[in-house]
């Protein structure tokens, strides 16, 4: 927030995320689908902590990369309207995978950072998945 | 097309009313302009001055208060729902974050994009920070956007 084009060319946006709210939808949905959607070993190691780390990550890398229609002042999301949503969560999703691999390839300190941060993102993706696929009525359960 | 001022201006005076009164009790600068702000903006419709000064909001204490998405407009999108959500920013969790956006520009500067389009400077753009909520009403109490 804000919405506002005009503040946002002003005086830009704040970002947040309500640590205790998603600390309840971890409680009543994630942790019950990763008992069905995460192999034992995978699950045994998920905490709290992964999937809040992992949604801000996402935060953060959402922040990567032209945020403006080139040329303009105009934010990216609202020239696409209607399909900002799903352009916006494909998107979240390649910038989290090739941070991933940039981390990798980059400086040895990073490699720590980007190994914590791979497995907390197929953790999360897996139990998005399986949510997903337990809509569609497919059993799922990856070996991550 | 209906102001919200003129349509609910019993409940937003009292809103705003409420808030003044918050904003004499807080010593912190950008919450006490935050307030004032959004009250007067509350009876005016005119957001602009308080959303900017929401933007700048720097104490332990977080408000969203005002009529912003448009997810229950289904027929046309634009008319905005009110909500309201008051927050203590949790400083160690917002501290770790901060620590992990030290890779951020490393990042920006190796995108697989043309030159022109990659490299920006991002300085303190968008600081994500996390919050424990305390209260929330309106479109954010009922699973909104947020």
């Amino acid at each position: 927030l804000p919405n506002d084009l005009r503040v946002l060319n002003a005086a830009g946006a704040r970002t947040a995320t309500y640590r205790n709210i998603v600390e309840v939808y971890y409680q009543a949905y994630y942790a019950p689908i990763a008992e069905v959607a995460l192999a034992n070993s995978a699950r045994a190691k998920l905490q709290f902590a992964d999937v809040l780390d992992e949604i801000l990550m996402v935060r953060l890398f959402d922040s990567l990369g032209p945020q403006f229609v080139t040329g303009t002042t105009r934010p990216i999301a609202d020239a696409l309207q209607a399909k900002a949503g799903v352009s916006g969560q494909i998107r979240s999703m390649l910038l989290s995978l090739w941070a991933i691999a940039i981390l990798s390839s980059t400086a040895t300190s990073n490699r720590g950072t980007a190994q914590q941060y791979t497995r907390r993102f197929w953790f999360r993706r897996s139990i998005a998945f399986a949510e997903v696929s337990t809509v569609h009525g497919v059993k799922h359960r990856p070996t991550y | 097309v209906a102001r919200y001022s003129r349509y609910y201006a019993r409940d937003l005076t009292l809103a705003a009313r409420e808030l003044r009164a918050a904003a004499n009790l807080t010593r912190e600068p950008t919450l006490k302009r935050y307030l004032r702000a959004r009250a007067k903006a509350l009876l005016n419709d005119d957001y602009f001055a308080s959303d900017v000064a929401f933007v700048g909001l720097k104490g332990p204490i977080d408000v969203v208060l005002g009529p912003y998405e448009i997810d229950l407009d289904t027929w046309f999108g634009v008319k905005t729902a009110f909500e309201a959500s008051i927050a203590i920013v949790n400083k160690a969790a917002t501290r770790r974050i901060a620590g992990d956006s030290a890779h951020l520009q490393e990042l920006e500067d190796h995108l697989p994009l043309a030159p022109e389009l990659r490299g920006r400077k991002l300085g303190a753009a968008a600081p994500v920070l996390v919050l424990d909520a305390i209260y929330q009403g309106g479109l954010t109490a009922a699973g909104g956007a947020h």
